[in-house]
């Protein structure tokens, strides 16, 4: 019975012009979308990797230079593309591609692609993750909200009952019929965007694209079951594609807009000028500690000590190599401080969007699919970090060397092309899958408390299921 | 009592009747006003940051001026105060109607920090937001207005005919004499005007609470954004009564109204995008980071040789330092030796933005929802013109800003009190009002014309009307 009832929504949907229309629609979109990332992203892949290695190159080829000349002239680290980043861009269209790592300074990363966007862009971009986000829910609500309502006007629901079928053996047989319906149409969709991944080579992140296939299905599942239950409490089908209509355009824009806007009120970031004031005031004055001139001395005085000596010029190390170290010991501090504030003001603000979430699982999806894609916050800041940390490890390289190899006043100290070549270069690794989806608990808690109360919903409306229109 | 205020009184009790239209048109009115007052709370945390920077700039210009006076070498020196010690935040004012319309303003800078060196320094230097929020977008009057406003039409409107047809009150007051097009024209009348007045009012009262009205130039502007805002909402009605006036059921009318929606106001501004974007893809942020550090790199290498030169035309300062005076010479040619590298470079940014716009200036008019959204923002001054005038009048300031320093800098001159009174100082050139109303005539028109277009097919269908 169940099987029959499916069988009957199938054909019904794939004879529908209407549905195949817009399912062509949808697919014409995703050609576009895919066409035009997978463009993009081919030529972002070689430029940043041509970059990297220009830079690397322009590093270990700089010649004979004082090792803090040459920190000053510092690298650039380069945020590769991510293979899913053509499926789903996430937040990097609005984060920094570089970050140029030098001495003293922790860097921001610059050069956002929506800076050259056009003001348009802040409609939404098109991309796959938008098309299956936005746009085939609003597809999946349009083809099922009558699926009870509809029979209902029409008195077949009556009949179907009469001829003994449960609401519930119904409800179920509509729910695979629609989706098995949706599947076939959704499935040119997913056939490209696999084979575009296969495009990716090696470096095609199989277990992620997967992982994105089974959430993506579990979220149309939930709003299919949605529809139902809408359709089988409406008064009328039209009501029922009001209320889904209404429900599909806030959580899809009104819900996401006003929880962010809500979370900058809530955690504001700080701007560029007081950021930087809260910087030079921390390294004046130390941190509220020591202030760096006292640390120096403090420091000498120990050396001297140390090696039996009275002054700088007769310490068997450069002591200028000491001081730039020092500088940047609090620098790092002052540094870890300072984002740390502006991290916890941007982690609230995603705080604000994750619990708004509760309102609009379609938030709590985007959110589980740019961890997925290695295109969240999470993973931009982990790019940042890394570079963060080379620029560290790369000044101690370079510090380590003006204290080892030159002595106090040696101001024509020059260092060559075998030190550079040993700092190495920084490479991005995006972490492993295991980590991004732990991170996805707390979206995926919310789908799954969404899922659990569609599921009572269900068995309330099917327990009372009205069947002559009202 | 005339005819047609009796038919709107008529079509009031009807819609209070349907306990849920009060609701959502208040509901409406409110949410132009939250909108707005959003964006208020947005760009006052802008507004503030940049008040503090001019402070805390005009203090230490006063402080410098008092120490060249007192004859301070480091004040007195151009080299010193103007690479190094002053930085001049170039403002671009709030415009009167920008908290409506956030547009681009939270995504291009607002304000500059300029010294004499050059203006890759700071033209690069981006304001702290989180990415996560900037990809959602922003909650505004525009959003409302653009997006929400369309949706509350169809709310309202899918039905106009097609469900009077269905529930036999079409047939039924044909059968008691009235005209089918007079009466479904008087409903749609009523709710046009019902909806334009709660659109117009809840703008007005939007940019009240924004402040906007006290603004130089805001009356114009806001009466073109009123405009804007009504011409839009009766495109939607005409677009429903359009699809009304067939044969289509509400059910059907609803669907194919909210395919209209879903085109114009989320695919063809995306598709808009993406072709402008496509076709005048902007040149590489890599390559301009990596031209730059290779500008750099040969700039650092002609100062080196000017240094060893320095030297070797004063050995008397060999084992030291160069003097202050000589260092930041050699400091304003390799930033103008830089600058004139990147002049190409940075051009090509700028060209290819103009084109990417005049792309999208062509192709808003495939869509009423582009269009309206354009005009809205081209009257708030987010749509990025502004920021480009700001961007382009900022340039040709610190251009003005260097010169002050580097003249008196070769010239071998020192900063006395009057040269602080005398720094040149960055106003931003508005457009006027009344410039950017003729640049939203042009849409407007056609989205009038559309309109009227609209109006005149569907009482052409209408006449022709099945009215069981």
């Amino acid at each position: 019975m169940v099987l029959t009832v499916a069988r009957k929504e199938f054909r019904g949907m794939l004879r529908d012009g209407r549905v195949l229309a817009g399912a062509l629609v949808l697919l014409l979109l995703a050609v576009l979308a895919l066409a035009s990332a997978a463009a993009r992203y081919a030529s972002l892949a070689d430029e940043r990797a041509i970059a990297q290695a220009l830079i690397a190159e322009q590093w270990q080829g700089q010649g004979d230079k004082n090792p803090h000349s040459a920190a000053h002239y510092g690298v650039y680290a380069f945020r590769p593309v991510q293979p899913l980043g053509f499926f789903d861009p996430g937040v990097l269209p609005y984060a920094g591609v570089s970050i140029w790592l030098e001495a003293h300074k922790q860097n921001f990363a610059t050069g956002r692609p929506a800076d050259d966007m056009t003001p348009l862009a802040r409609f939404g971009e098109l991309s796959l993750a938008f098309i299956l986000q936005a746009l085939v829910p609003l597809g999946l609500l349009l083809m099922s909200h009558a699926a009870f309502a509809g029979e209902r006007e029409h008195g077949t629901l009556r009949q179907v009952l009469a001829a003994g079928i449960t609401p519930a053996k119904l409800f179920l047989g509509k729910f695979i019929g629609l989706g098995a319906a949706a599947l076939v149409l959704l499935a040119p969709l997913g056939v490209l965007s696999l084979a575009a991944l296969a495009f990716a080579g090696e470096a095609a992140p199989w277990a992620a694209a997967l992982s994105l296939l089974v959430v993506y299905l579990a979220y149309f599942a939930l709003l299919l079951v949605l529809a139902l239950v809408v359709s089988a409490r409406a008064a009328s089908s039209q009501a029922a594609l009001l209320v889904l209509l209404a429900f599909w355009a806030c959580m899809t824009f009104v819900v996401p807009r006003v929880a962010a806007d809500v979370g900058r009120i809530v955690a504001p970031t700080p701007t560029m000028a007081e950021f930087q004031r809260a910087v030079e005031g921390d390294i004046a004055t130390g941190m509220g500690g020591d202030p760096p001139a006292e640390r120096i001395a403090r420091r000498r005085e120990a050396l001297l000590r140390l090696y039996k000596v009275s002054s700088e010029s007769e310490l068997p190390i450069n002591f200028q190599g000491i001081v730039f170290a020092i500088q940047d010991e609090l620098g790092h501090a002052v540094y870890d401080k300072q984002f740390g504030l502006l991290h916890d003001a941007i982690d609230r603000q995603a705080d604000v969007i994750e619990a708004a979430s509760l309102l609009s699982p379609r938030m709590a999806l985007a959110l589980v699919s740019q961890e997925l894609a290695g295109t969240s916050l999470v993973h931009q800041r982990q790019f940042e970090r890394g570079a963060e940390r080379f620029r560290r490890e790369l000044m101690d390289v370079l510090n380590r060397d003006i204290t080892l190899n030159s002595r106090a006043g040696q101001g024509d100290y020059r260092a060559g092309p075998e030190l550079w070549r040993s700092t190495g270069e920084y490479r991005y690794v995006p972490e492993p899958l295991r980590l991004s989806w732990a991170r996805c608990a707390a979206p995926l808690t919310v789908l799954a408390l969404w899922g659990i109360a569609l599921a009572i919903a269900a068995a309330a409306t099917l327990r009372r299921l009205r069947v002559i229109a009202a | 009592m005339s005819p047609a205020l009796r038919r709107f009184a008529e079509e009031m009790r009807l819609l209070r009747r349907e306990r849920v239209a009060p609701w959502v048109l208040g509901g409406a009115l409110l949410l132009l006003v939250a909108a707005a007052l959003n964006g208020r709370a947005l760009l006052a945390a802008h507004d503030a940051a940049s008040a503090a920077l001019e402070a805390e700039s005009a203090t230490l210009v006063a402080a410098l001026a008092a120490q060249a006076g007192r004859g301070v070498p480091a004040a007195r020196d151009p080299g010193s105060v103007g690479f190094s010690v002053l930085t001049y935040p170039a403002v671009l004012p709030q415009a009167s109607l920008a908290p409506m319309a956030i547009g681009q303003g939270d995504l291009l800078p607002g304000r500059y920090e300029l010294t004499a060196r050059g203006a890759h320094h700071f033209l690069a230097r981006t304001e702290l937001d989180s990415p996560l929020r900037l990809s959602i977008g922003n909650f505004d009057a525009a959003f409302v207005t653009v997006w929400l406003v369309p949706l509350l039409v169809i709310g309202l409107c899918y039905g106009i005919v097609s469900a009077e047809r269905e529930r036999g009150v079409l047939a039924l007051a044909v059968a008691a004499g009235a005209s089918a097009v007079r009466f479904v024209l008087g409903k749609w009348w009523s709710r046009v005007a019902l909806v334009v007045a709660c659109v117009c009012l809840g703008t007005l009262l939007a940019a009240a609470a924004t402040g906007a009205l006290m603004r130089p130039g805001a009356v114009l502007l806001l009466a073109g954004w009123i405009l804007a805002g009504a011409l839009y909402v009766v495109f939607w009605f005409t677009l429903a009564l359009w699809i009304n006036a067939g044969p289509g059921g509400s059910e059907r009318n609803a669907t194919t109204l909210i395919g209209a929606w879903l085109v114009f106001v989320i695919l063809a501004p995306a598709l808009t995008n993406l072709a402008a974007t496509t076709v005048f893809a902007a040149p590489s942020r890599v390559d301009l980071t990596t031209e730059l550090r290779e500008a750099t790199e040969a700039a650092d290498r002609d100062a080196a040789a000017a240094r060893d030169q320095y030297f070797f035309d004063h050995p008397e300062m060999q084992g030291g330092s160069m003097d202050n005076r000589a260092y930041f010479a050699s400091v304003a040619r390799s930033e103008a030796q830089i600058a004139r590298e990147m002049l190409p470079l940075l051009q090509a940014f700028d060209a290819q933005a103009l084109r990417q716009q005049q792309l999208v200036s062509l192709l808003q008019y495939l869509s009423p929802g582009t269009l309206t959204y354009q005009t809205l923002t081209t009257l708030a001054g987010s749509d990025g013109a502004r920021h480009r005038q700001f961007r382009e009048q900022t340039l040709r300031f610190h251009g003005q800003w260097s010169r002050f320093f580097v003249e008196r800098l070769e010239a071998g001159l020192s900063m006395t009190a009057d040269d602080y009174a005398r720094l040149p100082r960055f106003t931003f050139a508005e457009p006027s009002a009344l410039d950017l109303l003729r640049r939203a005539l042009l849409p407007l028109l056609v989205l009038a014309v559309a309109a009227a277009a609209l109006y005149l097919g569907a009482v052409r269908r209408l006449r022709r009307l099945a009215v069981v």
